[in-house]
């Protein structure tokens, strides 16, 4: 149990160490916060302009009389 | 040499269907580069002596940064060919382009501010390379202004053409600016002449970056561009048939 407790706390000071970045994680996480977001913010835009467009063009084509 | 499959990319149902069959190849591969540069550049890249770990934003600033020049590029390249051969597709992908190239640029400037603090002391400097990258930012909004002020689609397409082309003067200035100025801003230390002056451990999460971004732009513009020319033509016939094609595709 002791030998599962000292792999923990190991384990805990590395993620601890990861995370504080040598102090500079006030910096890095922000600016991977922001690119990534920018990367699923626009994916998620992107997917949302084609269905809406395919929704429009669907409407259109009822608005003809035909029915995709 | 025969120029008919550049022709056939100026048909809209045909363009629709290849965008449609080749967006995936660069969606999921653009995952996969961005997870193993991510964990590369986090995890396995070792820290750099002078500025500890303060550089990792290099794997984030330095691929937007590329990605709004490729961005800008593919814009006027795209404006420029429909201006010429009026080949509306080309205009298509060109506002394809402007939306996200504007917000990569905004991505670029604003890591590169975040960097600077730290390694600068300072969020922001009037640095040729940071100066000529606002410019690029103001650029896309000037396209993207420009098309939302004129009602008709094929003025709207001429003129933001012209701007676009114009704007291209300022993507050299850009990648150039740090050679031809005194600048704050680092030298090149991967695109160079004698080859890169970077550490290859720290090196190859930044090429893996880069590609990600590449194929992730070759994604996002597909998708877009696709959107735009069912909004351009979406009461004609090839329209009715490519959706009826994708409904019984869904259902089967």
């Amino acid at each position: 149990m002791q030998e599962f407790w000292n792999q923990m706390h190991e384990f805990l000071k590395l993620m601890q160490e990861f995370f504080s970045m040598s102090g500079y994680a006030p910096f890095v996480w922000p600016a991977y916060a922001i690119a990534l977001g920018a990367l699923l913010w626009y994916a998620w835009q992107a997917r949302r302009q084609l269905d809406n467009a395919r929704e429009e063009a669907r409407r259109k084509v009822a608005m003809r009389g035909d029915n995709p | 040499m025969s120029w008919a499959w550049f022709h056939r990319f100026g048909s809209p149902p045909y363009f629709y269907w290849v965008a449609g069959k080749i967006a995936p190849w660069f969606g999921w591969p653009s995952l996969v580069l961005l997870l193993i540069g991510l964990y590369g550049g986090l995890v396995l890249a070792p820290v750099d002596y002078f500025q500890s770990d303060a550089y990792r934003i290099i794997y984030v600033h330095v691929p937007a940064s590329w990605l709004a020049l490729l961005t800008y590029s593919t814009m006027a390249i795209s404006a420029a060919i429909g201006l010429i051969w009026r080949i509306k597709i080309a205009h298509a992908v060109a506002v394809a382009c402007a939306g996200v190239g504007a917000g990569f640029t905004i991505v670029s400037l604003a890591t590169g501010m975040i960097w600077g603090k730290p390694t600068w002391g300072a969020w922001w400097a009037w640095d040729p390379r940071i100066v000529s990258q606002l410019f690029l930012l103001f650029f896309f909004a000037g396209y993207t202004g420009l098309r939302a002020a004129i009602d008709d689609t094929d003025r709207a397409d001429r003129a933001s053409a012209v701007l676009a082309i114009v704007g291209i003067v300022n993507v050299p200035i850009v990648r150039y600016s740090v050679d031809w100025w005194n600048s704050l801003h680092q030298a090149p230390s991967v695109m160079r002449a004698d080859g890169p002056t970077i550490s290859w451990s720290m090196l190859w999460p930044l090429l893996t970056m880069a590609l990600a971004y590449t194929f992730y732009f070759g994604w996002i513009m597909l998708v877009r561009a696709r959107a735009e020319v069912l909004r351009r033509d979406r009461g004609s016939n090839w329209v009715r048939e490519a959706l009826t094609n994708e409904a019984a595709g869904a259902r089967s």
